[in-house]
């Protein structure tokens, strides 16, 4: 396997733009290693590093099925497989992203509270 | 520059396509640019640069490389075909991420040399990630304390005066060493009488020994 983009492939995980980034979050909602990833998509382990560094697929549905079978077609891989990983990953993220907004919205709520009107005599 | 290599690279025509397909939109096409160029990019920015810059690594010349791929695969729209091959535009663009790199480290290293010519060996430990010296301090940290030092020295006469008259034979010799602006641990070490020990430990007590003496200074300083 060449070190060099494996070592590129995980630098981009932190980059949403990269298929790495959803492979990611989807192995670690499974507890992959990357053997198992490379199973659960169908694509041969030293072929991993290159298949991070694809584009993930846009989200829009006019895009989506056809840049799965892009990838898949040029991997070899089953498309249905990465079509579920990429979905679940972006559902997490979603749900991570609902979380985040949903606490701060509680704390803009907190912060705009009013103080409790003075006791009564 | 890159010129003698360019024939190990996608000819100019698939260099074309490729530029294309990212400008396009092809998820594959990123993949396909790192697989054609990374270790080229590495390998002729190492070629290249290793006797040109102290302490370079592959890795270095590695993450210069995969910057410049990142950045044109984020944006294909900057490169023109017209212009010149692609292979020669990511070189320039992975050589202008590794000298500014390169220029910074250097920068660092030679702060820290200007702020003691004997903190060398500090220079290589830092650079191989050792943090294991007790008196490893980072530049900032080191560069406050030798102006300090050298505040000091500039009133020579008022240290000898507040401090000289609370030291030991060996601690005034030590400080007469200091206040000339000596730098050597040996030297230190053969006034303070700890040359039987080992070079770690002999350092130790010499940074010790100038420790507490600023720390005096600073004090009586602070009194007056």
């Amino acid at each position: 396997m060449n070190s060099r983009l494996e070592e590129l492939a995980r630098r981009v995980e932190d980059d949403p733009a990269f298929l790495a980034s959803v492979l990611a979050v989807y192995a670690r909602s499974e507890n992959m290693d990357d053997e198992a990833l490379a199973r659960a998509l169908g694509c041969p382990l030293d072929r991993l590093p290159a298949l991070r560094l694809c584009l993930r697929p846009r989200p829009e549905p006019s895009h989506f099925q056809r840049d799965v079978q892009e990838i898949a077609t040029h991997f070899g891989l089953d498309p249905d497989a990465l079509a579920r990983a990429v979905r679940r990953a972006d559902a997490i993220i979603r749900l991570r992203g609902d979380r985040h907004t949903a606490r701060g919205a509680l704390m803009a709520a907190r912060d705009r509270e009013e103080p409790p009107p003075p006791p009564t005599p | 520059m890159a010129d003698d290599i360019l024939s190990e690279r996608p000819s100019e025509e698939q260099e074309r396509a490729l530029h294309r397909a990212l400008l396009e939109g092809s998820r594959v096409a990123s993949s396909e640019l790192a697989e054609a160029y990374l270790d080229y990019l590495t390998q002729t920015l190492w070629r290249h640069y290793r006797a040109r810059y102290e302490g370079l690594t592959l890795d270095d010349c590695a993450t210069a490389a995969g910057d410049a791929l990142v950045a044109l695969i984020h944006h294909p729209e900057r490169y023109d075909p017209e212009r010149g091959r692609l292979a020669k535009y990511l070189l320039m663009s992975a050589a202008g991420d590794l000298r500014n790199a390169q220029k910074s480290a250097q920068r660092r290293r030679q702060r820290l040399r200007m702020v003691d010519p004997q903190e060398d060996d500090v220079v290589e430990r830092l650079a191989a990630g050792n943090q294991e010296r007790e008196d490893m301090l980072d530049p900032a940290e080191l560069l406050a304390r030798r102006e300090a030092e050298q505040e000091a020295r500039d009133h020579g006469d008022l240290v000898r005066e507040m401090l000289g008259r609370d030291v030991s034979a060996d601690e005034a010799e030590a400080l007469e060493l200091w206040l000339r602006g000596e730098r050597r641990t040996e030297a230190f070490a053969a006034a303070l009488g700890c040359t039987h020990l080992p070079l770690p430990e002999q350092r130790r007590l010499v940074k010790r020994w100038k420790d507490k003496l600023m720390k005096r200074w600073q004090r009586r300083r602070q009194h007056e």
